[in-house]
Order: structure tokens, then C-alpha cells, then sequence
């Protein structure tokens, strides 16, 4: 291949990752992907790599030979159709895969965590403590019941959580998770916690199969305390569990 | 369910870690490419042969906290460690520098910080990565660097390929500034891809190894370091952030392991593995790879047999 045809190629690549990224930066999609801590670099980066699209496109070297006066076109490096094709991996799965975030399916082959270390730090227990029961997202009712050092408080909050359904071993039958992924960084650190559900009286939403579960539920209802492996653990007697849309954020971000 | 959504299914999740890993390290990598194309145009090579210490000791030492100049993680570090050796930097001392930097840079010792405070875990961070970094630049000091390294000539030869009679000294700095930026683009599709195949054998591993598995065999102390090892190079994650990844875990290992996390991930993972081939011969990989295993490994059960942590 002629570096000049080569040229064009990389520039044709790079502005479709740049035009890709700025697509998924202004449609809130990032979120699917990365901790929106970091969604801002992907901005500049975009802008960066448009930029190369750009120089790289206005140098298509052409030579005068200094013996015989023709022009003469270099070489592209070698393997260049590979490295093309290779750099297209990531625009290719961004714009031909249905985007969809982690859930339920994922989860069910990482273990659903039900107990999360909190910081030490006095003043942030505090803060976590004191936060409206029927506020706390399932990550910050994992926190408050790390940071309390008399879990008896929780009893009887109130609760009003959104997450997805999975079945856990560690539960007794009946009961499930409600769960969502927490994310430190990206999608590649995201790992699912969940509190555990005893949907009671609630009508039927309980799944049969592993197939039916996944859904997507606001559960309301209260804390309670009971014991499960020789702990304290918290359980939601719900009193009425509704389907719901998925959300635009589907993750926490800790 | 049948095979078909089943596919598609995983398909989908291995698209999205994998644009998780790619969006989230971009602007590291891109940010260790554009140095390294700026280095190439403004630094004159004599230039950094006279800064540098003349002493090969004094070198590798230097070299595991020149991170704290060049604040890149371990995206970053790869291309600019290639673009210093062409520059005429000793093998031993770029080695101390790339596997020290991801950790010993402002940005990642303040989330250190921020994550496990002034504990055992961030000093223990600190100085075992700078143990570990000088130790294995030692090791390759006693080795010819045309037996580390790739042939230099040769990067130089297929760089030029693109550009070198470009290159003048008399090059005015505008046309500088492009002919920087023109190596950026080419190192981008030539690094950046091996990242790119690095960053998806991660999304793989992570697709279709349940982290079930590997969290089931955790348990005793010299398990749960050899697990927390195996889940920093399969996670591949930035080491700007992977304090507070580690912080979840630390409830259910013990300190020595979560060290062992935190000192072999930013050195070694899949990503850099795949970065490594366009710098080193694949024997020195190896090495790279395992010298600084066995010693994280020895550290971290001497931190948990005998400090007690």
C-alpha cells in the first residue's frame, strides 16, 4: 500500500472514533461504559484524535526523486491492511453491537457481593449514616451497614430501591436479590451488589426460572436485621415490587 | 434461551467492557503518545545522553522515580519508554522507569491515598514497587542491550520510513509541531493497536472466565495472593483508579494480597504484555514478567506471615 492510500485510511479510522466518542459523549452514553468521574477526558481525547484524523490526512508525502526529477510515493509500513483492519475493532463493536449495559445476565457470573468495606474515616460513616433511609441507593445501605456499629438501627427504615431480580444460592428459596452494578472506574471493575429481598404477600413477580429474572423492579417496603452465615445481614421485606424501565444510569458509581 | 441470544448476549457484554477498558485508558494513551511524538521532534538525542548520570546504578535508581516528571500510567508509559531508548536511554534504567512510573506518579499516590490513607497499604505500595523496579532493572543491567531490546535500528529504519527526511534540524517550529503529531498519529497505529488487542483478550477473559470461579478458590494466605495477582492482570484496570477497586476487596483478603494487587497490576497486565512486544525481545517479557512475580509474590507472604497484617 502507498503511504499516501495509507494516509487516507488512518484518517477515515480516526475520525470515525473521534466522531464515535463524541456521539456517545453527547448522548449521555458514555455512562454505559466508564465512571462519569471520567467522562469529561473523553472530550479532549475526541478533539485530540480528530485532530491527528486531520493532520494526517493533510500529509500525504509525494516525492521528487533527486536523480531522475519524478515524483516518487513511499511506502506505507508493512502489514498496513492488518493494522487498519485491526484498528477498526473498537468503532466496529462501538457501532455494530447493540449497546447495552451490564445486568443481569453478567451478574449472574460474578458473585453478587452483599457486604461492601466502608471508609474508616469517622466523618464519612457519619455522613452515610445520616442519610434519609428511603434515599440510600443499594450501595449506600451496603455502606451505612458497614460503617453502624449497631445494625439494630436499620430495623424498620424505610426502603425504596431500583435494581434487577437475580436468585442467590446463599439465599433461603423465596427470597432474591435486588441488584445493580457498582463501578470504580469502567465497566472492566464493575461488580454486582445487591441486598437481599423477601418479597412476603407482593403478588407474583417471583421468577420461576433464571431465564425470567433480570427484570428490572422498584421494591418498596422495610429494613429488616437477620442473621445469614453466622451475621447480621439486611433483608427488605418488601410491600409491593413494581416493574420498571431500565434507568439511563443503570449503574452506581462509588 | 437459545444459543443465538445466548451469543449475542455475551457478545454484547464483551463489546462493553471492552469500550470500557478502550474509552477509559484513551486519554492516558493518547496523552504518552503525544509526549513521546514531542520527544522525538524536540529532544536531541545528546541532549538526554548528557543528562543522563554516567553511573548505571545511580541510572536505575533514578529511572524508578522519573514517574514522578512524567505523570503516565501504565498506558503511557510503553510508548514513551520505546521513544526514550531510541533516544539513547540505558535498557536497565528505562525498565526501573516503566515498571516504577504507574505507581510512582502524583496522580496514582494521591488516589493511594485518598483510598487506604497514610496506612500500611500506601507506604507498602510505594516501596515495594521501588524495590521491585530497581531489583529487575538490576538484573537486565548485567545483560547486553541488544539482548533486551528489539532492534532499535530497526524502529528507527520503519520510522523514517514515514517521515525521516522530514525531519530537519532547520524545520521551522510550526512545521516541527506537525511532524510531531504526524508521529503521534502513526505510534497510535502502532502501540495503540497492540493496546487495542490487549485491551480486547481482557474483555475475553473477563466475558467468559466467571469471576465465580475465581473468587471461589480464594482463601488461604498464599491463595488469595496468587488470586489477587490473577485478578489484576485479568482486570487490566488503570492504576489511576485501582486503589479504589482494590479498597473493595479489602474486606475479604488480607493486606499482603491487596499489595500484591496493587504492585503487580500497574507493572504487568495483558494490555502491557501486548505493548511490550514492539520494545522488548520475548525472552526479556518473560523475565519482565516473572522476576517481578516471584518477588510481589515473597513480599507479599513475608508481609502476611511475618508483619501480621
Amino acid at each position: 500500500m502507498k503511504l499516501r492510500t495509507y494516509r487516507v485510511f488512518q484518517a477515515m479510522i480516526l475520525s470515525g472514533l473521534g466522531f464515535f466518542l463524541l456521539n456517545r459523549f453527547f448522548s449521555g452514553q458514555l455512562l454505559i461504559y466508564i465512571h462519569q468521574r471520567y467522562v469529561w477526558l473523553v472530550l479532549p481525547s475526541a478533539v485530540c484524535i480528530l485532530t491527528l484524523a486531520y493532520i494526517l490526512f493533510n500529509r500525504r508525502p509525494l516525492h521528487r526523486s533527486e536523480e531522475s526529477g519524478l515524483l516518487i510515493e513511499k511506502e506505507a509500513p508493512p502489514n498496513a491492511h492488518w493494522r487498519l483492519m485491526l484498528m477498526l475493532i473498537p468503532l466496529v463493536l462501538g457501532v455494530v453491537v447493540p449497546i447495552s449495559p451490564l445486568d443481569a445476565e453478567a451478574a449472574a457470573s460474578r458473585q453478587v457481593r452483599q457486604s461492601l468495606t466502608f471508609s474508616t474515616d469517622p466523618n464519612l460513616s457519619e455522613m452515610v449514616l445520616s442519610l434519609d433511609p428511603g434515599t440510600r441507593s443499594i450501595l449506600e445501605w451496603l455502606w451505612a451497614f458497614d460503617a453502624a456499629e449497631d445494625t439494630g438501627q436499620f430495623e424498620g427504615q424505610p426502603v425504596n430501591l431500583e435494581g434487577f431480580m437475580i436468585i442467590d444460592e446463599s439465599l433461603p428459596e423465596g427470597q432474591f436479590l435486588i441488584a445493580r452494578f457498582v463501578i470504580t472506574c469502567c465497566v472492566a471493575d464493575a461488580t454486582p451488589i445487591g441486598v437481599a429481598v423477601d418479597p412476603g404477600e407482593t403478588d407474583a413477580l417471583m421468577p420461576d426460572t433464571l431465564a425470567d429474572i433480570g427484570g428490572w423492579v422498584r421494591v418498596t417496603g422495610t429494613m429488616q436485621v437477620t442473621r445469614r452465615q453466622g451475621g447480621p445481614a439486611l433483608l427488605i421485606k418488601a410491600s409491593q415490587i413494581v416493574p420498571i424501565e431500565r434507568p439511563d444510569q443503570p449503574y452506581l458509581y462509588q | 434461551m437459545t444459543i443465538f441470544t445466548e451469543v449475542l448476549q455475551r457478545l454484547s457484554t464483551l463489546s462493553t467492557i471492552f469500550l470500557g477498558i478502550f474509552i477509559e485508558a484513551l486519554p492516558y494513551l493518547l496523552l504518552g503518545i503525544v509526549a513521546s511524538g514531542f520527544i522525538e521532534v524536540f529532544v536531541k538525542k545528546d541532549l538526554i545522553l548528557r543528562l543522563l548520570p554516567k553511573n548505571r546504578l545511580l541510572g536505575i535508581f533514578l529511572g524508578s522515580l522519573l514517574g514522578l516528571l512524567f505523570p503516565v500510567c501504565e498506558h503511557g508509559v510503553v510508548p514513551l519508554t520505546r521513544r526514550l531508548y531510541q533516544k539513547g536511554m540505558p535498557a536497565s534504567m528505562g525498565i526501573s522507569f516503566m515498571l516504577a512510573a504507574p505507581v510512582m506518579n502524583p496522580i496514582v499516590i494521591a488516589s493511594t491515598l485518598a483510598a487506604f490513607g497514610f496506612g500500611p497499604v500506601f507506604w507498602g505500595r510505594i516501596i515495594l514497587t521501588l524495590m521491585i523496579a530497581i531489583f529487575t532493572g538490576l538484573v537486565f543491567s548485567f545483560q547486553k542491550e541488544d539482548e533486551i531490546l528489539v532492534n532499535m535500528p530497526e524502529i528507527l529504519v520503519y520510522d523514517c520510513h514515514h517521515c525521516g527526511s522530514e525531519i530537519n534540524p532547520q524545520s521551522t517550529i510550526k512545521e516541527k509541531i506537525l511532524q510531531s503529531i504526524v508521529l503521534a498519529g502513526d505510534e497510535f497505529f502502532d502501540i495503540g493497536l497492540y493496546f487495542i488487542i490487549g485491551a480486547f483478550l481482557a474483555a475475553l477473559l473477563q466475558t467468559f472466565v466467571p469471576q465465580n470461579v475465581l473468587l471461589a478458590i480464594g482463601g488461604g494466605p498464599i491463595l488469595s495472593i496468587l488470586l489477587m495477582i490473577t485478578l489484576a492482570v485479568v482486570l487490566s484496570i488503570c492504576s489511576t483508579v485501582d486503589a479504589f477497586v482494590a479498597l473493595s476487596f479489602a474486606q475479604t483478603f488480607s493486606t499482603g494480597s491487596i499489595l500484591a494487587f496493587l504492585v503487580y497490576g500497574p507493572m504487568i497486565d495483558v494490555k502491557a504484555i501486548m505493548m511490550f512486544t514492539r520494545v522488548f525481545k520475548k525472552k526479556t517479557i518473560l523475565y519482565l514478567a516473572l522476576i517481578p512475580l516471584f518477588l510481589v509474590i515473597l513480599a507479599s507472604l513475608f508481609i502476611t506471615f511475618h508483619l501480621a497484617l
